[in-house]
């Protein structure tokens, strides 16, 4: 009874028959998206180069180091610290946006009247530009002047200035214009699962969490997949709502890498190291990303 | 009956939840541009004030307060305009038959080409600014719209590619290969079956593509000069000098909202359908 | 007889008449000999932040143009971002602008890098200069500010060539309630220790009411500018000693450090650490804060009757003094800078001298936007402005900022940035009690030193040294 969504996965891998002959037709349908996207390489191989170079911006003379830059940076603790505040805001927002995403896509995909227009408000958060954003939360979290304090009765609580509030204060912030665009895709992801399964689920008198568990999340896979390989550049790529609410502090607590990177060029004037704390995060996002798109290759072929 | 009854009530009982979490802070930022200068940094904060409209008309009549020289807010809004529907555009040509490519064609280095849309995200923008403004400027591609569009296509490409991909690999090949049969040409089954049943991740994968470029900033600051910088740059305006015009600013992102609402909103009917395969077969 | 009488007469006529012209000709051309349409039909692109200047400049662009006949394309952006853009393009070679905004702390790094353009040579030059435009009206601190010889550390400031023309200028003062003062029988401190003490007074007294301190103190570099660096001075501390070694760290420097900090965390609010310029401006008009040392930029806002608590209740007063003395204020300055890539230098040149001239900076200066000419402070508009304040207290104070206490303090360096990046870490450590502070100063110090060392700022040093 749960044959067919296998049948018509294993099927859409499949080449239909008579495309076989021409074989440059995907090259040419992937070309001016390849095109367009290509010229970055060029910019990028140079930064690359930097990283290997003493290179500050206010001097025209730079030489090659070698691995000098890398090699200060894994002694240096303020990176251990930038890199461990990613990490730490990552894991937590992915699994929070996560949860809250799916949960928020369940109660959208019921069909009572007024759910249009929940569909439409909930990406609310998400158009908030976020160098404007972390501003307005800046202000909203102001201690006698904001009203998240007034409203909860928190009398003067400063949560841009105590360590542990502001993380939590940054990361609630993420979550609340991130998990949006969770919940969208999860929920388009939902609309689009045939219904027969389910039907079929519900004759058979099956319960709840065995239809979550064995049907929907494993049907969703791809759709969480795609989620999470956005998310997870998204939020270890995260700057402007940090620099804008606590600017890295207090005391660096809520300092990440791309924060670090930015006052590493704009202040320091160091490209080349800057660029070497860069390529970190490209090779952890590189990692992460490799994995999650190989269990995508995977969901396709394994069921059946 | 009871059971079916409660469960409405539980159902709208956690929308009202969901709303609240959603819009509170929205509401916040809309009262904010209602409010006058001395209101709206008032401790302790105003919940009831008098309202004022000076605020929007600062901003929509051009050349008030933190109004940058030469270019009033208006102006950033249509280039923001401008720049964000092209990239979407663009990215849904070309992006489109990649992502169908992928989904449905088995080719060498597939994975791989997939993969390499991705990683051009995976560095923060910061990282590759001074070699591409360099570019710009040698190619004169600096503050022009094509070349804020080219760029913007790091943003809204891989983001199409890969969404458009996996809900054309949902979409089994027998229902192509039934409207073949059928007589119509591959192209028209594209338009006429495919397409609308990838209407969901198509309109999805449109709206989050333009928000997120509509909300790029590093991109449109370093690239674009005074003719085409984006609506995101032109919010930072407010923070003039001596002082942050936090109506102005409130009310000028509430201005900025709109356009992504609108598209949202046109959008949201193609989500609702969901796909009965049933009905094709 | 008479004949030659008249034929002589006729020619002294015609003599005289003849030297008179050209007599007068002479004169006229001593007087109207500024060409100021000699760069005419050439472009350039000039690129500011919204600071008053610049709104100065767009209402009085056509007046120039009409003027030179250059034609001029202009650029404005909000000024957090300003720097991080202009770096950028001045990072690439790219030279998109030919005159553009700087700040003295920037100008270190940029001429550094052989990007700015000395400006003696245009100021000496009568052909460019028009003599009228007077050099010496600008107050000679604030020019010096502006000097630097290329040598890291405290001995290069005030020499060498001139890297950008000041227009705007802000200096440091004490903000107090007058009312509450007055009311709880207070005196005004006139050194840090009363400071501290009448902080702790007005806690007792406010009742939970007030707080007693207002001060930056945002992760970021800005922190240091304004009120921190004047009385660290003040008090004696300072950031660097003449051989380049770091003093954030001396006895003076920490024992200044301690009282500042100490003072803030007992009777300031709780979000010192992400309290940023604008905070502070905004903070005062609220009625919260009873003392700020900050820059006298904020007062037109403080004192603003339609959206201030406090305005009319305000008193001013110089810069609480150290234990020698000494009232010190930093100076921060918004000036004009040249591309040394500009590719029309004399049509740049003209720009700046109508921009930075008597009556284009009458113009601009107003609302918290003071002059850098002594004639621009001292005519009709700004007397009237200025006394508003404090019934005079206020324009008295500055008055004896600019003849006094005011000079540029952070010693000039390519990393000058940098060093405040670290140094507003170290007061966040002591702030939040992760270390007592004379560690936390040594730790910014050993830090610094390090940077100094890596960035090549201490070899250069020390190559200028012997030579």
């Amino acid at each position: 009874m749960i044959a067919p969504p296998a049948e018509m996965k294993l099927a859409a891998q499949m080449p239909p028959p008579e495309r076989k002959r021409r074989n440059w037709a995907p090259w040419l349908m992937t070309a001016p998206a390849t095109l367009a996207l290509i010229g970055i390489l060029y910019p990028f191989a140079i930064a690359v180069y930097y990283s290997f170079t003493n290179y500050r911006i206010v001097k025209a003379e730079y030489s090659f180091v070698g691995l000098r830059n890398y090699i200060s940076m894994f002694a240096n603790p303020s990176f251990w610290n930038a890199m461990g505040n990613t990490l730490m805001f990552a894991v937590i927002a992915l699994v929070v946006e996560l949860t809250l995403g799916f949960l928020i896509a369940l109660l959208l995909s019921r069909q009572v009247k007024g759910v249009g227009i929940m569909r439409a408000l909930l990406l609310l958060p998400l158009m908030l530009p976020p160098v404007v954003s972390g501003m307005m939360w800046k202000t909203m979290l102001a201690p006698s002047s904001g009203p998240v304090n007034a409203i909860f009765g928190l009398g003067t609580f400063a949560w841009l200035s105590v360590p542990w509030a502001a993380r939590a204060a940054v990361l609630f912030i993420e979550i609340w214009s991130s998990t949006p665009f969770v919940a969208l895709v999860l929920l388009s992801g939902l609309q689009s699962l045939p219904k027969e399964p389910f039907e079929a689920a519900e004759v058979d008198g099956a319960r709840f969490w065995f239809v979550l568990w064995n049907l929907m999340l494993p049907m969703l896979q791809p759709f969480i997949i795609i989620v999470l390989l956005f998310r997870v550049v998204d939020v270890i790529k995260l700057f402007d709502i940090i620099f804008a609410t606590t600017v890295g502090g207090p005391m660096n607590v809520t300092t990440t890498i791309p924060i670090m990177v930015y006052k590493e060029v704009f202040q320091f004037y160091n490209l080349g190291s800057a660029i070497a704390k860069v390529l970190m995060l490209w090779l952890i996002n590189y990692v992460i990303c490799f994995w999650l798109a190989s269990k995508w290759r995977k969901s396709g072929a394994q069921i059946g | 009956m009871r059971t079916k009854r409660q469960n409405v009530v539980f159902t709208y009982l956690l929308m009202v939840v969901l709303a609240i979490y959603i819009l509170a802070p929205i509401v916040w930022i809309v009262m904010m541009s209602f409010k006058n200068k001395a209101d709206v940094i008032s401790s302790p904060p105003k919940f009831i004030f008098t309202p004022t409209l000076s605020n929007y008309a600062a901003l929509l009549g051009g050349g008030g307060e933190g109004q940058l020289a030469g270019a009033t807010f208006l102006s950033y809004f249509k280039n923001s305009l401008v720049i964000s529907l092209g990239a979407v555009l663009l990215s849904v040509l070309i992006g489109l038959p990649a992502a169908y490519a992928l989904a449905r064609f088995r080719f060498k280095a597939k994975e791989s080409l997939a993969f390499t849309y991705l990683s051009f995200r995976f560095v923060p923008e910061v990282t590759i600014i001074l070699p591409l403004y360099v570019i710009y400027q040698r190619i004169g591609l600096y503050n022009t719209y094509y070349g804020l569009i080219l760029v913007y296509q790091l943003i809204t490409l891989p983001l199409i590619i890969w969404m458009m991909r996996s809900y054309f690999e949902e979409i089994p090949v027998a229902v192509e290969q039934a409207a073949r049969t059928d007589g119509y040409s591959w192209l028209g089954a594209f338009y006429k079956l495919v397409l609308p049943l990838a209407a969901p991740g198509v309109a999805a994968s449109i709206v989050l593509a333009f928000i997120f470029s509509w909300n790029n900033f590093v991109f449109g600051l370093m690239l674009g000069g005074q003719s085409t910088q984006p609506v995101t740059v032109g919010l930072m305006s407010f923070m003039a000098y001596n002082e942050v015009l936090w109506g102005q600013m409130a009310a000028a992102t509430v201005v900025t909202i709109v356009p992504e609402i609108i598209l949202a909103l046109l959008v949201q009917r193609y989500m609702i359908r969901g796909l009965t395969f049933g009905a094709v077969k | 007889m008479k004949k030659r009488a008249y034929l002589l007469m006729a020619m002294t006529l015609i003599l005289s008449t003849v030297l008179m012209t050209a007599g007068v000709a002479f004169a006229e051309e001593g007087k109207g000999d500024f060409n100021w349409r000699q760069f005419e039909g050439e472009k350039i692109t000039v690129f500011l932040t919204e600071v008053p200047m610049s709104v100065g400049i767009r209402e009085n662009l056509q007046q120039f143009l009409d003027l030179t006949g250059i034609d001029v394309e202009y650029l404005v952006v909000a000024e957090a971002q300003y720097w991080d853009k202009l770096n950028v393009d001045l990072a690439s070679g790219a030279g998109e602008y030919d005159v553009f905004m700087s700040g003295a702390s920037f100008c270190w790094g940029w001429s550094d890098a052989g990007w700015i353009e000395p400006l003696d040579q245009f100021i000496e030059d009568p052909k460019l200069t028009p003599a009228e435009w007077d050099f010496a009206d600008f107050y000679p601190w604030a020019i010096a500010a502006q000097r630097w010889d290329g040598t890291p550390g405290p001995a290069g400031l005030g020499k060498g060539s001139l890297w950008s023309l000041p227009v705007n200028t802000e200096t440091s003062l004490l903000t107090y309630r007058k009312d509450l003062f007055d009311k709880w029988g207070l005196k005004v401190p006139q050194t840090w220790a009363e400071w501290a003490d009448t902080a702790k007074m007005i806690k007792e007294k406010g009742g939970g009411e007030y707080y007693s301190v207002l001060q930056r103190g945002a992760l970021d570099i800005t922190s240091i500018q304004a009120g921190y660096i004047s009385a660290l001075f003040s008090y004696g501390g300072k950031d660097f000693n003449e051989d380049l070694t770091p003093a954030m760290n001396s006895p003076k420097s920490v024992e200044f450090t301690k009282l500042y900090i100490d003072t803030i965390r007992e009777t300031g609010s709780p979000d010192w650490a992400s309290m940023m310029w604008y905070d502070v401006q905004q903070g005062m008009p609220t009625g919260k804060y009873v003392m700020v040392v900050d820059g006298d930029n904020f007062i037109p806002t403080y004192e603003n009757a339609e959206s201030s608590q406090v305005a009319g209740k305000l008193g001013y007063a110089p810069i609480p003094a150290g234990p020698e003395g000494a009232r010190i204020s930093n100076i921060w300055t918004w000036g004009l800078s040249m591309n040394s890539k500009a590719k029309n230098k004399g049509a740049a040149w003209l720009f700046m001298v109508w921009a930075s001239g008597k009556d284009t900076m009458t113009a601009f200066s107003g609302v918290g936007s003071w002059p850098t000419r002594t004639s621009v402070w001292n005519s009709d508009k700004l007397v009237e402005l200025t006394s508003k304040y404090g019934d005079g207290e206020f324009r008295k104070v500055l008055e004896g900022n600019y003849t006094e206490r005011a000079r540029w303090l952070p010693a000039p360096m390519v990393d000058l940035p940098g060093v405040w990046n670290l140094w507003i870490k170290g007061l966040h450590n002591y702030y939040y009690q992760q270390m007592d502070a004379q560690a936390a100063m040594d730790q910014v110090a050993q830090e610094v030193t390090t940077l100094l060392t890596d960035s090549g700022t201490m070899e250069a040093f020390k190559a200028a040294q012997q030579k």
